[in-house]
């Protein structure tokens, strides 16, 4: 129940804080390049070359997993500071 | 006398082949091949002759009554009332030949290999009759029960599935096996993640040819969406008594939905009850339990209230972390940064085909010729081809082989990259050095105008 509330509250604040900008529907279009179709377009062709190639979906739950964690030390470093992580 | 058995060795066969009897109409499907006259996109309004023979039937009660297939742009009833001879007649659909009960009803539809052309019947009469028919079975799988994105029958421990189809007299082999495998996909929906949990391999033997039907039961009894595959193989290449390879000859993939899990449920409330403490409390009061372990009046239970207060509901916390996702991380400027997340993990983007190239080679004579490379068919065939190969002991392919090997590898080497990270993280201001290991205060030193990190410099400090 505490930590259920403590995330809800977290939650709500943030949506507060966050709830004046506009929602991001799509990545923009910089110098005529429409970013949103074209990482979707060649993504998809990764994925549609992993469905044959399975070790391209290997590789890419492991890069996933090294951006998670270096999203979690940047998330850390912003709390605590370079001293933590 | 040699010559008669020569002759009779010769004829047999052909004799087998041209007089597929079926002993009666039972229900499944059957393969007639078309005439080339009547192999048209509709064939509404045609009367086809095929190579089915109905002899000594009650032909007035044959119906065809329901296109399957939408390109038939059929939408009559195919009626064999006035059959004479082997001919079939469409019929409409208010024909009472289709309507009496006890009539024999079929489902019909049209496939093509690509070059002749076949109706299929499935016959779904209740009564059989004593006719003949040269029609034969070709090897295909027709049905699967559960059926594609439906709901599995389930028992309290287990379920079933169960595979229909028919082989053909050529391909069928004394090793012929139907194979059937099902996994649980570990993600959340239908098509929510690409990890799956083994939920079952089958190999069941197929004794004769003609229409079959083999179930398998599962070993597990996990709530959700599963992936099945059935293939009909046949051994090639055997040696030593091995089947060194597997030809495929059909093959389905379907995903179908385990809703009524009572036993896996019960288990993984009993999971979530030890970690509060109480692991003895039957499934059916777990969540009654749970709110009265806090409760004063009766059932207090210290324990259970403490994990209760600490240990947070998964499913609301789910429902909070959604709120957030489609609130703050939906929002500039962090939508972006989600909004590629989502594209990264494909779960917003289409599979796109991939690309095919094509040239124009000249020739010397003048004329041109088209080179063409699609990518698409050259990579999804050759997966298809490696995965045909099995080995011979598990009967499994070269992914099923190798992939936990290499996840392995990719595993083992992703954890040395995070420790070896974790190693060079600096402590309170030290660069890593040797010489800050050893207590003198090497950060901040600057030799040359310039920081000195990570190396053990000489030199004054």
């Amino acid at each position: 129940m505490i930590i259920e509330m403590i995330v809800q509250i977290l939650v709500v604040m943030a949506n507060a804080v966050f709830g004046w900008f506009p929602t991001v529907e799509t990545l923009p279009t910089i110098l005529g390049i429409d970013l949103d179709y074209q990482l979707e377009l060649y993504i998809g062709m990764i994925y549609r070359l992993s469905e044959s190639l399975w070790i391209i979906a290997d590789l890419i739950v492991i890069l996933k997993l090294v951006l998670a964690y270096y999203l979690a030390k940047l998330v850390l470093r912003f709390f605590f500071g370079a001293r933590f992580a | 006398m040699k010559k008669l058995l020569i002759l009779l060795l010769f004829i047999t066969p052909i004799f087998a082949n041209a007089q597929v009897l079926l002993d009666s109409y039972y229900n499944g499907s059957y393969i007639v091949e078309l005439t080339p006259e009547y192999q048209n996109t509709n064939l509404q309004g045609y009367t086809f002759s095929t190579q089915t023979s109905y002899d000594n039937a009650t032909t007035s009660n044959l119906c065809l009554a329901t296109s399957v297939h939408p390109s038939q742009q059929f939408t009559g009833n195919m009626n064999l009332g006035a059959i004479t001879g082997t001919k079939f007649q469409d019929g409409t659909p208010t024909n009472p030949d289709c309507t009496v009960a006890g009539d024999y009803y079929t489902v019909w539809e049209r496939i093509s290999d690509g070059q002749d052309f076949y109706a299929k019947i499935y016959w779904d009469g209740a009564t059989a009759t004593t006719s003949t028919s040269t029609i034969e079975y070709i090897t295909e799988i027709t049905s699967v029960s559960p059926a594609p994105d439906s709901l599995a029958n389930a028992t309290s421990t287990n379920f079933a599935v169960t595979v229909n189809g028919s082989i053909s007299t050529d391909d069928f082999d004394d090793d012929l096996k139907v194979e059937l495998r099902f996994l649980q996909k570990t993600g959340i929906g239908q098509y929510g993640n690409s990890d799956y949990a083994e939920g079952g391999f089958f190999s069941i033997d197929v004794d004769t040819d003609g229409l079959f039907s083999v179930t398998a039961t599962s070993s597990i009894l996990n709530r959700g969406w599963y992936e099945g595959y059935a293939d009909i193989n046949v051994p090639r290449f055997n040696i030593f008594g091995f089947n060194v390879f597997t030809k495929k000859l059909d093959s389905i993939t379907w995903v179908f939905e385990v809703a009524t899990s009572t036993a896996g449920e019960a288990e993984q409330i009993l999971i979530l009850l030890a970690t509060t403490g109480d692991g003895t409390v039957s499934a059916s009061t777990t969540a009654e339990t749970a709110n009265f372990s806090c409760n004063l009046v009766g059932g207090f239970e210290f324990g259970s209230c403490v994990g209760l207060l600490f240990v947070a509901d998964r499913d609301k916390l789910k429902g909070h972390l959604d709120d957030l996702r489609q609130g703050a991380l939906a929002i500039f400027p962090i939508g972006y940064a989600t909004r590629f997340i989502e594209i990264l993990e494909g779960s917003s983007t289409t599979t796109v085909k991939l690309p095919a190239f094509t040239a124009t080679l000249f020739q010397g004579t003048g004329q041109e010729e088209m080179f063409t490379l699609d990518m698409d068919d050259l990579f999804i065939g050759a997966n298809e081809t490696v995965n045909s190969i099995r080995e011979p002991i598990y009967n499994k392919s070269f992914q099923d082989v190798f992939q936990p090997w290499v996840r392995l590898l990719l595993g083992i080497l992703l954890i040395f990259m995070i420790i070896g990270d974790i190693m060079k993280i600096p402590d309170d201001g030290d660069d890593g050095s040797v010489a800050s290991m050893g207590g003198s205060k090497m950060a901040g030193t600057t030799v040359g105008g310039t920081r000195a990190t990570g190396k053990v410099t000489t030199g004054s400090t």
